[in-house]
């Protein structure tokens, strides 16, 4: 991890500080994932000042010890556009001092700035094995953040969240922005929590560790009004039901064009009816299951 | 041989003995045909709380059926349902079903499946994947697994119209111009194989008695073949044969139905039993020195000597119209119905008792040799006569065809439930005429031009 630290420091600290009062809003998914899997989180942002997003990192503070960073550092993060010159760092470490946090990413692009039509990519973690199903793991990312960069590349600390943008290429300017990081989507209907993480298989709604009839049960009767017990329906429950794919979903192009990979962070009768495809075994409908 | 129907039957029935809590799913697919499709239809109930959701997955043989998917659908009552999810794997045989009801009120699904039979007969039994499942409101779950389906039971094309007897390790069965003699399996037995060609069409029910089956053609025909195959006799009886005849040591006593009237045949001795026009209701019964059958103008009394000729006596109960068979008990006391009216008698002097009333027409009475008589109601009721009270118990809601007495009661109704009375009953979704009849070990039913055997 260590030997990707200092270029991205470097990398920071070559821009020029131009302060702007733009910013950017902050998406982390919540994901299922059961106990001793891994799963893969999406992160993606959305109201940049520009489609000059240069680089961007985030931490987070996870309230639950069973929640870990991937340990393979080159694959913890995987940008969903990537090119040679991007420099990543990852870890239960950040960069500099200051308040620590569980896990960081740090994310420069090289040359090219981010493509803000696409998701930053999938940030990679794992849940230890033995860890209570139906917990919700929350993946608390700072709305508040500290940045002192003085352009030297030294006396970088972050407690929370940031992104900078340029409108030069490297070593150019940085501009530190202001990151709004999203509780929810937005959108109306159930929604689904942001930066979670439910310890059950991606369509066990009920927690039971099959994904199956009771679990359409469930679901149809949410979307119906019908009151259902805590027992039954839980924190767990809409992570675990978010599982069709965003809209512009393809098998090609899986980052769509409102999402990345599955899950649109609504539970509505888009994922009833993948759930019931799912049961019914219908072919060419994408189901998420859990990583190996 | 393992069949679907019967597994069918057998499965919903048998799963009786589970909680109630348990739902039931069974399969009907009665009337399917060799290379015609056809319907099968699954039937969901039983369920203490409304289902809300199922998933169910059946296994076929590979390539023993062709289902058409666009053609899957579902209905429930009350309640309503999402179209179902359905995945046809041809080359597997599964067939996938899901659905949820719109507001948790289904109480019940059934789903109607067009399906063609690719081979003669299905032959293995269909699976219910273990992963099988269907939930109910109160968060309830339920695997229907293969173990809780799945029996044994035998089912066999017989053609339309079948008329069926049956005892201890032997079945006969008339259906159009064949006599088929099968045993418990519902295999040809040998002597029998691909059934006797009667010469004609096959008129009454047969006759099993002594190492003899008897049966008669409409076209005047009486057949008679041993145990073994072996053709006895084949009889000029002057009259279409119009119910079951008697054997006895020392002979057979034929009904037909003359021009000149209805008479008994027996040993080439005609003893007229109504003037022409005359109709025959009954098969004959004898006990002792007595022979009891009906017209629709009397129930008739004969002496029986010691050479089986008959004397007639007079008529008991003159003027009623005799719609049954008469059945007579042990102890000598008999009972025969003329539509609602149910007559005893004494069958050591074909002595009447006072009738008693039903509130509906009645089938053939049956009973344990020692009573009490049980009649098959036409308002869909089963019903026991104790001395001098009839009592109903709802079974289905047609006229319930002649019944197989015991503990359970087994019965069948013309519109096609099949099963027990008080207990489980399944729809075959074909008609059934001829009743139900034992063997003994198993309950045998004809439905459609099907033949069906399930353990008793």
């Amino acid at each position: 991890m260590n030997k990707y630290l200092v270029p991205c420091v470097a990398l920071l600290g070559l821009a020029l500080l131009t302060p702007r009062a733009d910013a950017v809003d902050l998406f982390i998914k919540a994901r299922a994932c059961p106990a001793g899997g891994h799963v893969s989180i999406p992160v993606y942002g959305t109201n940049v000042s520009a489609n000059t997003l240069w680089g961007i990192d985030f931490a987070a503070v996870i309230d639950n010890a069973a929640l870990t960073a991937y340990p393979d550092a080159n694959n913890a993060f995987t940008p969903e556009v990537s090119s040679a010159t991007d420099v990543i760092v990852t870890g239960n470490t950040f960069v500099g001092g200051g308040t620590q946090p569980n896990l960081y990413v740090g994310y420069v692009k090289g040359a090219t700035g981010f493509d803000i039509t696409k998701a930053f990519g999938l940030l990679k973690v794992q849940v230890a094995a033995g860890t209570a199903a139906k917990t919700v793991i929350n993946l608390n990312v700072p709305a508040t953040y500290n940045v002192k960069n003085d352009g030297t590349g030294n006396d970088v600390s972050r407690a929370g969240a940031t992104a900078v943008t340029s409108t030069a290429t490297a070593g150019a300017p940085v501009v530190a922005e202001t990151v709004t990081v999203k509780a929810d989507t937005g959108g109306t209907g159930n929604l689904v929590p942001l930066h979670q993480v439910a310890v059950i298989k991606p369509g066990d709604i009920n927690g039971d560790t099959n994904v199956n009839a009771n679990d359409l049960n469930v679901l149809k009767s949410k979307l119906s009004g019908k009151t259902i017990p805590t027992t039954v329906w839980g924190a767990w429950s809409p992570v675990g039901g978010d599982v069709a794919p965003p809209n512009g979903y393809t098998v090609s192009d899986i980052g769509g064009t409102a999402g990345f990979g599955y899950g649109d962070s609504v539970v509505n009768s888009n994922d009833m009816n993948v759930l019931k495809a799912f049961l019914g075994n219908k072919p060419g409908t994408p189901f998420p299951v859990p990583e190996a | 041989m393992t069949t679907p129907k019967a597994l069918l039957v057998a499965c919903a029935l048998l799963m009786g003995t589970a909680a109630l809590a348990d739902p039931v799913l069974t399969i009907d697919r009665a009337g399917l045909k060799k290379g015609v499709e056809g319907t099968m239809t699954l039937r969901l109930s039983n369920v203490v709380d409304n289902v809300s959701a199922y998933q169910i997955i059946i296994q076929f043989p590979p390539g023993a059926v062709t289902v058409r998917e666009a053609g899957i659908s579902t209905a429930a009552s009350p309640g309503t349902w999402d179209t179902p999810v359905t995945n046809w794997e041809a080359d597997k045989g599964k067939l996938w079903l899901v659905s949820a009801s719109v507001d948790g009120q289904g109480n019940g699904v059934l789903i109607t499946v067009p399906v063609t039979l690719n081979v003669d007969s299905l032959g293995v039994p269909v699976l219910f994947d273990p992963e099988t499942n269907i939930a109910d409101v109160a968060w309830n779950g339920y695997y229907l697994t293969g173990s809780s389906v799945i029996v044994n039971g035998a089912v066999k094309k017989v053609g339309e119209g079948a008329k069926v007897a049956a005892a201890p390790g032997t079945v006969a069965v008339a259906a159009g111009t064949k006599l088929y003699v099968l045993d418990a399996a519902l295999a040809d037995k040998p002597g029998f194989e691909g059934g006797k060609d009667l010469g004609g069409t096959a008129s009454g029910r047969p006759a099993i008695k002594d190492g003899l089956i008897a049966v008669g053609t409409a076209e005047g025909t009486g057949k008679v073949y041993s145990d073994a195959g072996q053709e006895v006799a084949s009889v000029a009886l002057g009259g279409p044969v119009k119910a079951a005849p008697a054997i006895t040591p020392l002979g057979i006593y034929w009904p037909v139905e003359k021009a000149a009237g209805p008479a008994l045949v027996f040993n080439g001795v005609e003893t007229p039993l109504g003037a022409a026009g005359d109709k025959l209701t009954s098969s004959p019964a004898v006990f002792g020195g007595k022979l009891f059958v009906g017209t629709d103008k009397a129930a008739k009394v004969m002496n029986v000597d010691a050479t089986g000729a008959l004397a007639p006596q007079a008529d008991m109960a003159a003027g009623e119209n005799f719609s049954t068979s008469p059945f007579i008990m042990a102890g000598g006391n008999g009972v025969v119905a003329a539509g609602s009216k149910v007559w005893p008698f004494v069958a050591a002097t074909g002595a009447p008792g006072a009738p008693v009333n039903a509130p509906t027409a009645l089938s053939d009475p049956v009973g344990p040799f020692a009573g009490p008589a049980v009649f098959g109601g036409a308002d869909g009721k089963v019903y026991t006569l104790v001395d001098t009270n009839i009592n109903g118990v709802t079974f289905g809601s047609a006229p319930v065809v002649p019944v197989v007495p015991g503990a359970p009661v087994w019965a069948a109704d013309t519109a096609g439930k099949f099963g027990k009375v008080g207990g489980d009953i399944v729809d075959l979704a074909g008609a059934v005429t001829g009743g139900v009849v034992t063997d003994g070990t198993n309950v045998l039913v004809a439905v459609g031009d099907d033949l069906v055997s399930v353990a008793k």
